[in-house]
């Protein structure tokens, strides 16, 4: 499917509808950690030289879909089908992303801003475009600055890790990273400080966040502010769920924004006008006394 | 007990026990009892009196051991956990908060939400809840005495959306609809199919269908969804603000007295002229 998407105020609404069931669906199943494995694992497949990959609801094709790198994500592909069953309109890429952002929402997390508009695509990537667990500080930046991203996003996208955990049947790692692996909190960094907890997980990518010296430093600010993360994470988030996508209502918000300054501006001349005119009759007034 | 003061700080906190709430509530699906803790908290208004309303003084309750309430208790001690990351804010805004919340992680509508109700420490007013087990001009004087209206009852009614009914607290045992966790118009769609195996009508459910002018309400919403949202929002909304004067009642008079001088400083230039 190449054609664009048509934005309308009926596509709209249907991505508000696909909002709420995801938020009920979501919810209800406590599926929120598998649900942002999958916005990302669409999306991080961007390549910002060749402009391949990213989020393109590619990630449904059987092919892409059997990647080691996606165990598990089936669960969640389905989940998303019951909610594209009714509302067909709205594009597999759209829906992915949009389930991610809601994931974040119902665990706690920031707001994240979601713009609609994304094309679906069945042509998938090679295999190999996501991060290795078991790999360290060059490699993650092999893959994250292929996506056109930098350290301060590696670092805050890492920070997903607050929710969730690995499945020894999955990826061979096993457990949470955090104590809730349902609340969406900077726990992910704290842990992270603290070094070997008991219980919890820290896979090789997670400890190379603290030996790089860029990195760590981001570490230790979301460890230490809770809302400095919410901040860097909500823009890390939408950047990646926007990687290869020109928002259509960019044009949109742009034309809304400057007619507001028109108005205002339009107010402030009428002031002018009304005190120079009042200026103007009070002279009179004074001269022919 | 005082008013708060609404300020960024306030604001802040708020924001952050919204998050708060919305990952315990997903987390432990327990949405509907948490909706049942803010109605119950709300709907002791007397417009008359002004008395009751949403005023966190459910948690003064002397029968919360009484397994009737067993759980409103639950929902009680959720919220404390709340309440002890976020102390400035009141019970009586952490309760109707929570009823927001709920609402919207079951996929209903976003309710606006306008903090600074105070507490009240005394136990709330007792009796002025609806009996289910009774009728239509029951459920007028109940809720014609907080100042709420026929399309209002209707509306609110379809809260039974979610959740279900346990014999050992009400009597009453089950869920209205096929998804309890799930909020939408199907409380309707079912009131209207008449008898559904296994989901549960009260007394006071029959009762929307059997006056006519409930009905009129039932069957729009039945049939319309986004409607029903709509009306819901604007019932629930005003049900969390029984008797509590919103702040931004203040901040639009003062925006409409600087729009008077602006409309006077126009006038009065007019006039010289």
């Amino acid at each position: 499917m190449a054609e664009p998407v048509v934005v309308d105020a009926a596509y709209l609404k249907e991505i508000e509808k696909a909002r709420r069931d995801l938020r009920a669906l979501i919810s209800s199943k406590n599926c929120a950690p598998i649900m942002l494995r999958l916005a990302w694992h669409d999306a991080g497949t961007y390549d910002v030289n060749t402009k391949t990959g990213g989020p393109n609801g590619s990630i449904r094709n059987e092919h892409e879909l059997s990647h080691g790198a996606n165990n598990g994500l089936k669960i969640a592909i389905n989940f998303c089908e019951e909610v594209k069953a009714k509302h067909p309109k709205i594009t597999y890429a759209d829906l992915y992303q949009l389930a991610g952002v809601v994931a974040v929402e119902v665990t706690g997390g920031p707001t994240i801003d979601f713009v609609p508009g994304r094309k679906d695509s069945l042509e998938s990537p090679e295999e190999g475009r996501l991060p290795d667990a078991k790999q360290g500080v060059p490699h993650l930046k092999d893959i994250f600055y292929r996506m056109g991203l930098s350290d301060k996003e590696i670092v805050a996208l890492s920070g997903g890790h607050t929710l969730g955990k690995a499945h020894a049947d999955r990826s061979g790692f096993d457990g949470p990273w955090t104590r809730e692996p349902l609340k969406f909190d900077n726990s992910y960094f704290v842990e992270l400080l603290k070094g070997e907890s008991e219980g919890l997980l820290k896979l090789p990518t997670d400890n190379a966040l603290l030996e790089d010296s860029a990195f760590r430093s981001y570490v230790e600010l979301y460890a230490k502010d809770e809302d400095a993360f919410f901040k860097d994470y909500a823009e890390s988030h939408k950047k990646l769920s926007e990687l290869g996508f020109t928002p259509p209502s960019a044009g949109l918000k742009e034309a809304v924004r400057s007619s507001a300054i028109l108005a205002q501006s339009a107010v402030g001349v009428a002031v002018a006008a009304a005190v120079g005119i009042l200026s103007y009759f009070y002279e009179v007034h004074r001269k022919a006394k | 007990m005082a008013t708060p003061v609404v300020d960024a700080k306030y604001l802040k906190e708020i924001e952050k026990a919204r998050r708060d709430l919305r990952a315990l509530i997903s987390t432990k699906n327990c949405a509907p009892i948490m909706l049942r803790l803010a109605w119950l908290d709300a709907g002791t208004y007397d417009v008359k009196t002004k008395t009751g309303g949403p005023n966190g003084s459910i948690r003064n309750r002397k029968d919360l051991s009484h397994p009737a309430n067993t759980g409103l208790k639950m929902a009680l001690d959720l919220c404390e956990n709340v309440k002890a990351k976020h102390k400035i804010i009141t019970y009586a805004d952490l309760y109707q908060l929570a009823g927001v919340v709920a609402v919207e992680v079951t996929g209903g509508p976003s309710i606006d939400f306008v903090p600074g109700r105070k507490d009240s420490n005394q136990p709330p007013e007792e009796g002025r809840h609806p009996d289910a087990k009774q009728g239509a001009s029951h459920l007028r004087n109940i809720f014609y005495r907080m100042g709420l209206s026929d399309k209002d009852i209707v509306a609110l009614s379809g809260g039974h959306t979610l959740g279900k009914a346990h014999r050992e607290r009400s009597g009453f045992e089950g869920p209205w609809t096929e998804d309890p966790l799930k909020f939408d118009n199907s409380y309707y769609v079912e009131l209207l199919k008449g008898e559904s195996k296994g989901l549960l009508k009260l007394p006071t459910d029959k009762s929307l269908v059997e006056d006519p002018d409930f009905r009129r309400y039932v069957e729009r919403y039945a049939e319309d969804e986004d409607a029903f949202f709509e009306d819901y929002a604007a019932s629930h909304k005003k049900l969390s603000e029984l008797g509590f004067t919103p702040l931004t009642a203040e901040k639009s008079n003062r925006l409409k007295s600087m729009q008077n001088a602006v409309g006077v400083l126009a006038a009065v230039s007019v006039a010289i002229f």
